[in-house]
């Protein structure tokens, strides 16, 4: 599929994202022998849920594990940090499930727990936090609102960060929320300031988030406070003090529009390093957002006829010093910024619609950002709305490649599709491998794929259904399959990986569009195949490292 | 799972003069000794979920470099028997490196004969600063090629080799003749009468019934008793020795008498033959005015 064109996918209404990569803050002699894998508490929390009226929250849970069950105990935060445990969940492997809090809320007999919000932390027992992949969705009934909110974990013993952010308010009716949450249990100094579109800064008093709190404020009020003009800016939410536990989100929704829109957060942890983040080794800081929905909607997204979109990108300098930063647009250079201090940019994207930059009646690209500077100084959001807001998309940034996502729920029923991608971020040809699990994850489906350097695979779960598309091994999916759970590897790096990967799930019901996130996986402590390794006296021996992946544990 | 290549360039040993290694991991021993190798490399790292940061990750481990040893001399097969041109082929040599240090001989068989080896005339385990030994089994023999092995260990000032030295053997006995080609046979017409006959015999062992070569010089037996014969006093000669350079056995026989031979010669004789001390042909010998005729007798296999 070309990335200018993806006409056939249907992707309709409202794509809202909230994907949480690109984290700083949150962080024998002669077999081989395989380190134990000790199992540990766990913990994974997700900076908030609501039950409020016209609210609802869905769970996710998706078990990483090979061959082993896993029980996770959700417990619900109230804003004041009171918590509530609710039923353990068991989960097969590989296998997705979601729970409604309202009715486990109602199982628990835990009134408490209506009318509310608060945030969500999860429990569970096994060798390593990334064996759960965690997400809330949060619904309001009756509006095309759904917000997606990948679960994180604490970052022990980081103390001063930030997160960052942009503010956005397109209409005087629109509403937001600006949510904080501490994860931990040590009181958490937060100083909230707001910018102006040029930099100009509005702090805000310093309060004190208390252990387990969530805070949630209208940054409208705010604005107003600090008497600023125009439509966006910029947020910090910055802390001396474990940092690691701090956890914000940022929302808006317009009840009269019919519109929404995740803006997400980026960790800015000073102490980070370029190494850390330049996962393709380019000496460059490299963030993409891999679906930018162009000024022609595609017809597969079935919008209404003469829908214009307004592709548009906020792009902030989240430093006090001047800030260099490089678009592509596809493979193609886009403009050249130089960000003042603090500033925000709203990048018109339609303008590069031309016919050179970008094809004129294209109906997607993929926008990379690259900057000499550090990871998340210049962050970045995506949209792309119509005049009147009731349509559109969003595509997240994210710097994050890996050899391995395990991703979570997909759905395809009469009112459900789900689009899959993955794209190779790197700078060499990389063979990627999809499997879709389903069964409650007792069975498989394989696609592999070559990919050259920005190019991505796309998988319409729908369409392999209905149209009984072999796998590899030449086997079709059910056709009544209608949900289950997937997982992305790159079969040629196995150690850092150069995937990028994305999801949306497009509801007739509610008639919007969720973007998901897949959880990345990490390679820990390494090991020797050999140890203690016997050589012998003037010969040559080979050893080998190994290491154990973080989400299953092979 | 194998992470190898991302550490490719970053491998290094603590101590170059005990181990080396290469940029892909493979290491050289240069002294027996002690070290650690350490490997650098970049993995997506440990930090809470979502986050997979690329981290330079380490791993360590130790090394020791032991000494060696190694065959470097002897068949792959003994003979059984104590003759002691027999037990000339049955030396096996062995060196280990670096030199000076000591071997601890032993063998295990799965021969349902269960032989017993010796080494230098001692069982196992037999310890010895030589490298050389000879090998003994009396009474038994493999039952299947290849059904023994040996092993060597090595020590070396306090260290040891990590793998002996093994060698997988065939006890072999000497079992049978077959007899090669035709008898020659040279008629003795004065002023003795008689034939003078070379009979080649190919030598063959159990197990397998392999046939000998390689193996010159090893003792050969005959004995024959003379039985009826239709004219009196006839003498016969009977050869000794050893395998001949083809390792085949060589029956120099001859019968003589101070006459012309009558016209109607018959006389018989009963034959035995052995190799490196086992009797390995029994033949009944026929002469007529035509030279010997041979029957054996067994064994034939």
């Amino acid at each position: 599929m070309s990335e200018w064109h993806m006409g056939r996918h249907g992707l309709v209404y409202l794509l809202l994202s909230f994907c949480l990569t690109s984290s700083s803050l949150a962080q024998n002699p002669l077999t081989v022998q395989h380190p134990p894998n000790p199992s540990t508490d766990n913990e994974q929390f997700i900076v908030y849920w609501t039950s409020e009226t016209g609210w609802m929250s869905e769970l996710q849970l998706r078990n990483n594990l090979i061959g082993q069950d896993l029980t996770v105990t959700p417990s619900l935060r109230l804003a004041n940090g009171n918590e509530t445990a609710l039923a353990p969940v068991t989960i097969k492997p590989q296998e997705v499930k979601s729970v409604d809090l309202n009715a486990a809320i109602f199982a628990a007999a835990a009134p408490q727990l209506l009318g509310t919000y608060g945030s969500v932390v999860l429990r569970y027992h096994s060798f390593d936090a990334g064996n759960l992949y965690a997400a809330l969705m949060v619904h309001n009934i009756g509006h095309p609102f759904v917000f997606h909110i990948d679960a994180i974990g604490q970052t022990p013993f980081l103390e001063a960060g930030s997160r960052e952010g942009v503010w956005w308010l397109p209409k005087e009716t629109t509403t937001d929320y600006l949510v904080l949450t501490n994860q931990g249990n040590d009181s958490i100094p937060v100083e909230v300031s707001l910018y102006g579109a040029n930099g100009k800064e509005a702090k805000q008093r310093l309060l004190v988030l208390g252990p387990r709190q969530t805070n949630r404020y209208s940054i409208r009020k705010l604005v107003q406070v600090a008497g600023f003009g125009g439509s966006y800016g910029g947020i910090k939410v910055s802390t001396s003090a474990h940092a690691g536990s701090l956890d914000t989100l940022h929302v808006v929704f317009d009840e009269t529009a019919g519109f929404s829109a995740v803006l997400k957060m980026f960790d800015h942890n000073p102490g980070i390093t370029l190494e850390e983040r330049d996962f393709a080794r380019t000496s460059q800081w490299t963030t993409r957002a891999p679906m930018l929905a162009l000024s022609n909607p595609d017809p597969a997204l079935v919008f209404p006829a003469g829908t214009i979109f307004r592709p548009q990108l906020f792009i902030r300098n989240t430093t006090g010093k001047f800030a260099d930063a490089a678009l592509r647009f596809g493979k193609v250079a886009g403009p050249v910024l130089r960000l003042n201090p603090y500033e925000t940019r709203r990048i018109d994207v339609a303008a590069f619609e031309d016919g050179t930059t970008l094809p004129k009646q294209a109906n997607w690209t993929t926008v990379t950002l690259t900057t000499k500077g550090l990871p998340n100084e210049i962050m970045a959001v995506a949209s792309s709305y119509d005049g009147t807001l009731r349509y559109g998309a969003q595509t997240p940034f994210s710097d994050q490649l890996s050899f391995q996502w395990e991703g979570g729920m997909w759905e395809y029923d009469a009112q459900h599709d789900s689009i899959i991608t993955a794209g190779n971020g790197g700078t060499k040809t990389t063979q990627a491998a999809f499997t879709i699990f389903y069964n409650q994850g007792t069975e498989k489906y394989e696609l592999e794929q070559t990919l050259q350097p920005d190019e991505q695979m796309w998988i319409d779960v729908g369409k392999l259904i209905r149209e009984q598309t072999a796998d590899k091994n030449g086997k079709t999916l059910p056709a009544n399959l209608t949900s289950g759970s997937y997982e992305f590897r790159d079969l040629t790096d196995h150690a850092i990986g150069s995937l990028f990967e994305g999801k949306v799930i497009y509801d007739k019901t509610y008639g919007h569009v969720t973007y998901g996130c897949a959880l990345c996986c990490a390679l820990n402590n390494p090991f020797f195949s050999y140890t203690p390794f016997n050589v012998p006296l003037g010969s040559t021996a080979e050893n080998w490292v190994n290491a154990v992946r973080s989400c299953d544990g092979a | 799972m194998n992470v190898t290549s991302s550490f490719d360039g970053g491998w290094t040993t603590a101590n170059t003069n005990i181990a080396t290694v290469d940029s892909d991991g493979v290491h050289t021993g240069i002294s027996p000794g002690t070290t650690t190798t350490t490997a650098i490399g970049y993995l997506t790292g440990s930090r809470p979920p979502p986050a997979c940061p690329a981290r330079q990750q380490t791993a360590t481990g130790s090394d020791t470099v032991t000494p060696t040893v190694s065959f470097i001399g002897g068949n792959n097969f003994i003979f059984e028997g104590t003759d002691p041109t027999v037990t000339n082929f049955n030396g096996q040599q062995v060196q280990g490196n670096p030199s000076g240090g000591t071997y601890s001989w032993s063998a295990s068989s799965t021969s349902t004969y269960n032989p017993q080896v010796q080494f230098n005339g001692s069982p196992s385990t037999y310890s010895t600063t030589s490298g050389m030994v000879t090998l003994t089994v009396d009474g038994a023999l493999s039952s299947s090629l290849l059904d023994t092995t040996l092993s060597v260990g090595y020590s070396q000032n306090t260290q040891s080799a990590q793998l002996p030295a093994t060698k997988g053997i065939t006890i072999r006995q000497f079992e049978y003749l077959v007899q090669s080609g035709s008898i020659q046979n040279i008629a003795l017409n004065g002023p003795t009468y008689g034939f003078v006959s070379n009979i080649f015999y190919n030598v063959y062992t159990h197990p397998q019934g392999q046939l000998v070569t390689g193996a010159p010089n090893i003792s050969v037996y005959e004995q024959v008793s003379l039985g009826q014969c239709n004219f009196p006093g006839p003498t016969v000669n009977t050869g000794s020795g050893g395998l001949n350079g083809n390792s085949q056995l060589v029956d120099d026989l001859s019968i003589a008498w101070g006459q012309a031979l009558p016209p109607n010669l018959s006389c018989a004789a009963d034959q035995y033959l052995g190799v490196g001390g086992f009797i390995v042909r029994h033949n009944t010998i026929n002469w007529s005015p035509s030279g010997p005729t041979i029957t054996n007798l067994g064994p034939t296999s």
